[in-house]
């Protein structure tokens, strides 16, 4: 006899069903028949925990490989220009939007249309550029649980907060990931949904300081989150 | 401090990561994308955001070896539904990726990676064939009964039993399972 409840509808079949969901090789109706019952079985969700953790050790049977030889340097790169813009940002005002004296454009006295074009140029690129230091994130928070898939949330200078999701399964036909803003002491706060694993959410600032939950709901999302919690973090 | 260091991101805590994790991240990859650069692509993306969210890692998981492995599972089978095309490689002899080392560079890990291979290599042909198709290949359970031609409940039924001893071996346990 087992000691953790069990669904009233509970079978070994589903047991078998947590071991696929663990491996993320369920699909479709299955899937979605699985994660149904799951939300009420505690005994298939502590299955579906035990055989992620022992998936994780089967990882370290993959064989080891050389990488070819310019991998490191190209990651090395990228990071170091991550950090070279995140140095020179901290370092510059933004650029303004309008150009500082269109008529430096002017001077060229070439036609009306090119001098037009130019300007047009010009304040695209302030924008982007405005826009790309506006959006470069400052932050980033990783939210852990039994779900598989990553979710990470973002802050960036603006001060905009996002929610990433990825590497999730799909949630079942006729529910959806429904993000949770869990301010100090407070109740949580809908803060939106996402219909498949991997999705990018918006949240309001006033993710800052508090904690992040994603659950699964049925559509089109609840006022009032679902046990149990797939994912979580504190967003400082 | 480093010159490069700036919001608490440092190279060198990158570039020791990698060193450390790399060549197995890149074995998993490649076994399950079958496509060199996009392994290493993959490879890429996973420790930039593992350098990037470090901080947040909850050692209570896993190692992080085991994390990054996690990662770069995850990021390949979301590449490969992306793409529809499995290549799949039996894991321990024939089509193995060019360059495969034997020996694991880093002890603690060689010593985790013998264990979960000696266990794997103890389940029924049977058992360790669906299993290996459905992580290292990244396939569906419908896909793995196609690829077996078997039947689905026999290949769930495999699946299970093959989880259960794997769990056993590696020494994953719970009160509550070992009384069922």
């Amino acid at each position: 006899m087992s000691a953790t409840p069990v669904a009233a509808d509970h079978s070994e079949e589903f047991e078998q069903l947590a071991g696929l969901a663990a491996l993320r090789a369920l699909e479709g109706d299955e899937l979605a028949r699985f994660d149904q019952h799951a939300q009420h079985c505690e005994r298939c969700r502590l299955i579906v925990r035990l055989d992620r953790e022992t998936l994780r050790n089967l990882s370290l049977a993959a064989p080891e490989m050389d990488a070819s030889p310019g991998l490191k340097d190209r990651l090395m790169s990228r990071a170091a220009a991550e950090l070279a813009q995140a140095a020179e940002a901290q370092s510059r005002e933004p650029i303004p939007l309008q150009p500082r004296r269109a008529g430096r454009i002017v001077q060229f006295r070439r036609s009306v249309w090119a001098a037009a074009l130019a300007a047009v140029f010009v304040i695209g690129v302030a924008s982007a550029s405005v826009y790309t230091y506006m959006n470069q994130v400052v932050a980033s928070y990783v939210l852990t649980g039994d779900a598989a898939g990553e979710a990470t949330v973002l802050v960036r200078r603006s001060g905009a907060v996002e929610l990433q999701l990825s590497g999730a399964a799909d949630p079942p036909s006729g529910f959806v990931y429904e993000a949770w803003i869990i301010p100090p002491g407070q109740q949580p706060v809908a803060a939106g949904v996402a219909s498949s694993g991997s999705a990018s959410l918006p949240l309001s600032g006033a993710a800052r300081g508090s904690t992040v939950a994603i659950t699964q709901e049925r559509a089109p999302g609840a006022t009032v989150p679902t046990p149990p919690i797939l994912l979580a973090g504190n967003v400082g | 401090m480093s010159s490069t260091q700036a919001s608490g991101l440092a190279l060198v805590d990158l570039e020791a990561l990698y060193d450390l994790h790399h060549r197995q991240a890149l074995g998993l990859a490649y076994r399950l994308l079958g496509d060199l650069g996009d392994a290493e692509e993959v490879v890429q993306e996973v420790f930039l955001s593992a350098w990037r969210s470090g901080h947040s890692y909850d050692p209570a998981r896993g190692s992080t070896h085991t994390w990054i492995l996690s990662m770069v599972r995850n990021r390949s089978i979301d590449v490969l539904r992306a793409r529809k095309r499995r290549p799949v490689q039996q894991l321990a002899e024939g089509a193995d990726p060019p360059d495969v080392a034997d020996v694991p560079t880093e002890a603690a890990v060689a010593v985790d990676a013998v264990a979960a291979r000696a266990a794997l290599e103890t389940l029924p042909p049977e058992q360790k064939q669906a299993i290996e198709l459905a992580y290292f290949g990244g396939l569906s359970h419908s896909e793995i009964a196609s690829e077996l031609a078997a039947p689905i409940g026999t290949v769930k039924g495999r699946i299970r039993l093959g989880l259960d001893r794997l769990r056993v071996l590696m020494g994953v346990q719970h009160d509550a399972l070992s009384t069922s």
